[in-house]
């Protein structure tokens, strides 16, 4: 067995109970919605519901990865391994995939199965044109969305491990997070502004003029369907940057 | 596990047990030695100190180390002999200076050590 | 070969070692003795390179000491830290995977001579039980160098004994070096070489023991509580 596949299967067991807890709470939100749709005799409600819980599945691998840092957090022994923070933490971003992976597979059978088919969804219909036709597209989406926040997730919880070794910091390692956010998020907007930027972020501008007109006229407006490939490209690169920034931090600067 | 005393080195407390053992017959002229991994097994001790006592053993040539095999008891008839004789010697070097610390003579210390044993013989 | 130059670790205001220097050499048990907090602990820490010194320097064979020390050095923690999920084949399996100095037919054995089952839950097992599990991992590791941190503490005398004989039966004496951090001598003092006493951060002795015992008449626990 190769040292990541090690990894990977004790990140899978690791966060196995978190797995089946989430699909516990799909089923339920499921049914939920199916007796709330009885109780107002409100069609529109598991097609709602249902939509929330692929768009919630945003958080999936960033609320994984946690708990199962979580587990590492507690003695930080995971640290005790001849192989590179990489390693270690791309085999709970794979781990962390499978069940995200799983779930949203899960999730749209569900909407497929019972949405979809509901015969009357009133001024829902869009949604549901929407949640059968690209609902791809939607997935591949979120999937991106995850790993943005995902490494970004890395990064803050191994800048708090790494604040525990500086005494006067620990005990207000929060205040320091949401400093250090709230930083980037001022630089980054006014990164943003510097004309270049924008111009390279409006770089390879793809329409989708089929995904747009199935919209139009409902609640996702025209712009949603624009792709600019240059700001893909610079998602990209700061994904790398925070993921390699976190890995740096944890071998050099977390302790046990 | 063992007991040993603080104030001797370990390696000596062992190589006396030994010596002990091959006098009272415990362990017989020929006989081969646990290997040092298991003796540190027996007797809970670090191997590098079982090393030194198999190696002071060998020095006083009552053992020998065959190489690849193991380290085995003298059959040499005169070397346990002269063990023998040495332990006795030293019991008695220690009893002779007790006694004289606490100012018996000679005579009186052969008197009484005959006693004692004519005593232990009659039961 | 593991060395500390002018190691001091800081923690704020408090000093967990202050300008340590030693030298451990190959192929010796030592024993690092002192009370809880005396930094022992983090000594053993920074030479498995998952405690950063403050100022100084800790290498081993030569090389400054970071994670990457890993690959040469099995460290033993004092946590019962462990994967509730696991059972003790899955963390042989896992430890196995990670390293690639695992030696399975001693981890077999090792497992045999602890009397563990391998299909039982880690969460099911005693503390003790885990305490030997976490010494199988270790001891299946053929490394250079070998950190047992308070393997003996909280344990009770059964466990304690298995623990001493299988160091004894494990530990390759002419090629590894073993260094024990613990505040019960005991159970180790026939096992050392060398004692390392430490106190406050500071180190105050290092001796030999059969020494001690030739030259001062003392035994390791005799001697402890003359220095301090």
């Amino acid at each position: 067995m190769t040292a990541f596949k090690g990894l990977y299967i004790k990140d899978l067991k690791l966060s196995f109970n978190g797995f089946i807890i989430g699909l516990f709470l799909i089923f339920f939100a499921m049914i939920a919605s199916f007796a709330l749709k009885e109780y107002f005799v409100e069609p529109s409600i598991p097609a709602i519901v249902s939509f929330i819980i692929i768009v919630l599945h945003v958080f999936y691998l960033p609320a994984n990865l946690f708990t199962s840092l979580q587990v590492e957090a507690q003695s930080q022994l995971w640290l005790h391994n001849p192989n590179r923070g990489w390693k270690l933490f791309l085999a709970k971003i794979a781990a962390g995939i499978t069940y995200f992976v799983a779930s949203l597979i899960v999730s749209i059978i569900l909407v497929k199965v019972f949405i979809v088919r509901t015969e009357y969804l009133g001024e829902f219909a869009g949604l549901s044109e929407m949640l059968g036709d690209n609902l791809l597209m939607i997935a591949g989406g979120m999937f991106l969305s995850s790993i943005y926040l995902t490494v970004w997730l890395l990064f803050y919880w191994t800048l708090y491990h790494a604040l525990k070794r500086i005494p006067f910091l620990n005990q207000i390692r929060w205040f320091v997070l949401l400093v250090v956010w709230l930083s980037i998020t001022i630089i980054g907007n006014l990164i943003k502004k510097i004309p270049v930027v924008k111009n390279l972020q409006e770089l390879g501008t793809v329409n989708l003029y089929h995904f747009a007109t199935i919209f139009r006229g409902n609640t996702v407006s025209p712009e949603t369907a624009e792709l600019h490939l240059g700001s893909i490209l610079i998602s990209i690169l700061i994904t790398v940057g925070v993921f390699l920034t976190s890995v740096w931090i944890l071998e050099r600067k977390v302790e046990v | 596990m063992e007991e040993f005393q603080a104030s001797k080195p370990i390696y000596w407390q062992i190589v006396d047990r030994i010596c002990h053992q091959i006098v009272r017959g415990e362990i017989q002229p020929g006989e081969k030695l646990p290997s040092v991994r298991e003796m540190a097994i027996q007797t809970g001790v670090n191997p590098n100190t079982v090393q030194r006592t198999y190696s002071e053993l060998e020095r006083m040539a009552i053992v020998e180390s065959k190489r690849g095999q193991g380290t085995f008891v003298t059959e040499a008839k005169d070397i346990i002999i002269e063990l023998k004789s040495r332990l006795q010697r030293e019991i008695i070097e220690v009893f002779v200076n007790n006694m004289k610390e606490l100012g018996y003579t000679k005579e009186e210390m052969i008197i009484g050590l005959k006693n004692f044993v004519e005593k232990e013989d009659r039961g | 070969m593991i060395s500390f130059e002018h190691v001091t670790k800081k923690y704020g205001r408090e000093t967990a070692l202050n300008d340590v220097s030693f030298t451990l050499e190959k192929g010796k048990i030592y024993g690092f003795l002192g009370p809880n907090g005396s930094g022992k602990s983090t000594s053993l820490k920074m030479m498995a390179g998952l405690v950063f010194p403050t100022s100084g320097t800790v290498s081993v064979n030569g090389k400054k000491v970071d994670r990457k020390i890993a690959a040469e050095i099995a460290y033993l923690s004092e946590l019962d830290f462990y994967y509730s999920a696991f059972t003790v084949q899955d963390m042989i399996n896992f430890s196995a995977s990670q390293v690639s100095d695992f030696d399975w037919k001693k981890a077999e054995e090792l497992v045999a001579f602890m009397q563990l089952d391998p299909n039982k839950k880690l969460k099911q097992l005693s503390k003790g039980n885990r305490a030997r599990l976490k010494l199988v991992v270790t001891l299946a590791r053929n490394t250079p160098i070998l950190l047992l941190d308070e393997p003996f503490s909280g344990l009770d005398p059964m466990v304690r004994e298995s623990i001493v004989k299988g160091l004894l039966s494990y530990i390759d004496f002419a090629n590894q070096t073993v260094v024990i951090a613990t505040h019960e001598i005991d159970e180790i003092e026939t096992l050392l070489d060398e004692v390392i006493a430490i106190q406050n951060g500071d180190i105050w002795a290092i001796e030999n023991v059969e020494e001690l015992r030739e030259t001062k008449g003392l035994s390791v626990i005799e001697w402890m509580k003359q220095i301090f």
